[in-house]
């Protein structure tokens, strides 16, 4: 996990899709449903909580953007 | 009976007040009861010159509001309710300037010249008249809806003689045609599409006069820019004043290319008309998310799971932003709506109006809240939850585990509430 300051102040931390779990542990990356929270409490495990609907995988292809990286400041 | 001479001695009253042509628009009424052919022929006589010469000074109770075009299903939604409140003590006419969350919150401070648009008993669903504005010196505002928090607005707190009151959560779209293959936008990719334009090279999305945005002064705009990190004064796109007019921009974009068409919209305004059916909602994935997330939990239902549960992230709750003193607003009649929107004294029927025709979600049925606009989330389940009444009126159907009731004896432990056993 590694943490990335944006534009308005806000910290957020970057989440890899496999370093998450239902516990909070690290599980299997080929699950997309291990990545989530069963018992949220926090911002990040809220926002990845688990659900029985409908997600979806989205990977950005951004040639400006490198996974991980910072976003590039506005021009 | 008695609501028909009511609806007589308001007729003789308003009469005397306002002048023959607000007796006609009472007259048009009373012949539509009729169903007379003669009294169809003098309601469409007169129809449109009643609805253009009313004046804002004949309209009874009024309260006057601005801002958020998004909120308007809201007025639409609660107006007619309100206008006929069994307590004519209770009576309000909404009149309200559909002009933008932040102009709504400037228009606070300067009183306002233009036409309003009111909805009073005689609204019928469809049309929305407006009064004409023939008070001296204009109209102090009541009430400004905001989607965002003064502050987004303009950058400095809120006077001490202002209340923030927060009301039903709504949730902001990104939208493209159904024509097109995408079904989800991440964070960074709003980031560089939005900040950067043509430059940012996302694909698919890379002619900016295909992407439908709003102003500055936009709360939907301003609400997404909190979440992904453009300031909403540094967008590039196609600008519009309007909700109305994002849709007629993606109507244009469309015919030339529905791949790489977008624009955003609050959920009320998607979901009015056929919107819904030429467009969808793309789920969005915030930073720091796994997965992208339709506001609800799939892209046939509308029971809004993933924005009560705080996976989607593009939402805020409304603000009514009103004079106040010692957090009670002085208004009597801007008291009576923020109560009721804030569902301190709603009924199982303007929730339905709140749920049905508005498309808000009202607190009661939230779990999550957050810290200002764009904010992180904290858990903040409902004191007095009302999750099955919620998604039975917005789907059609209560989850199998809501268990029906008329009273807490047949609820264990829990709470009967709008017909249902609620945990608390």
């Amino acid at each position: 996990m590694s943490l990335l300051r944006i534009g308005c102040g806000l910290v957020v931390a970057m989440v890899a899709v496999t370093s998450g779990s239902c516990d909070g542990n690290p599980t299997s990356p080929e699950d997309p449903k291990s990545t989530c929270f069963e018992m949220p409490q926090t911002h990040l495990e809220i926002i990845n909580s688990c659900d029985t609907g409908t997600s979806y995988e989205k990977a950005a292809s951004l040639p400006k953007f490198q996974p991980g990286a910072a976003l590039m400041p506005l021009p | 009976m008695k609501n028909h001479i009511h609806s007589e001695t308001a007729v003789i009253r308003r009469t005397a007040l306002s002048g023959i042509d607000y007796m006609f628009q009472r007259h048009k009424a009373w012949l539509r009861m009729l169903g007379s052919a003669a009294g169809v022929a003098l309601m469409l006589e007169y129809s449109a010159a009643s609805a253009q010469t009313v004046k804002c000074s004949a309209l009874r109770n009024p309260l006057f509001l601005a801002g958020s075009t998004a909120l308007e299903p809201l007025y639409k939604a609660i107006g007619k309710s309100l206008a006929t409140d069994p307590d004519p003590q209770k009576q309000l006419t909404l009149a309200y300037l559909s002009n933008g969350s932040c102009a709504g919150i400037s228009a606070l401070s300067t009183n306002q010249t233009a036409a309003f648009s009111f909805i009073d008993d005689t609204y019928d669903g469809t049309t929305v008249p407006t009064c004409i504005n023939d008070i001296a010196g204009g109209i102090p505002l009541d009430v400004a809806l905001s989607d965002v928090a003064y502050e987004t607005c303009t950058s400095a707190p809120a006077p001490a003689s202002l209340g923030d009151y927060l009301g039903p959560a709504a949730s902001m779209l990104f939208v493209t045609p159904k024509a097109s293959s995408q079904t989800a936008i991440s964070a960074e990719e709003a980031y560089y599409l939005l900040g950067f334009g043509q430059f940012g090279d996302v694909q698919p999305w890379n002619r900016e006069s295909l992407v439908c945005v709003r102003s500055s002064t936009s709360g939907t705009q301003r609400l997404i820019a909190a979440n992904i990190a453009v300031p909403s004064t540094r967008w590039l796109g196609k600008t519009n004043s309007g909700s109305a007019d994002v849709v007629t921009c993606l109507n244009t974009a469309q015919t030339q290319d529905p791949e790489r068409t977008l624009g955003i919209l609050g959920t009320e305004v998607f979901s009015t008309g056929t919107i819904r059916q030429t467009y969808k909602a793309l789920a969005f994935r915030g930073f720091g998310q796994a997965r992208a997330y339709l506001p609800d939990s799939s892209a046939t239902t509308q029971d809004k799971r993933n924005l009560r549960d705080g996976r989607y992230l593009l939402f805020g709750q409304v603000h009514m932003i009103t004079a106040s003193s010692q957090g009670v607003p002085t208004s009597a009649r801007a008291r009576q709506f923020i109560d009721l929107v804030t569902g301190k004294t709603s009924s199982s029927a303007i929730l339905t109006s709140l749920i049905r025709n508005a498309k808000l979600v009202p607190s009661c049925a939230m779990h999550v809240t957050r810290t200002g606009d764009g904010g992180p989330l904290s858990l903040s389940p409902s004191p007095t939850p009302c999750d099955c009444f919620f998604e039975l009126t917005a789907t059609g159907s209560a989850p199998a585990s809501c268990q029906k009731c008329t009273a807490d004896t047949e609820c264990a432990s829990k709470h009967c509430r709008n017909s249902f056993c609620e945990p608390r």
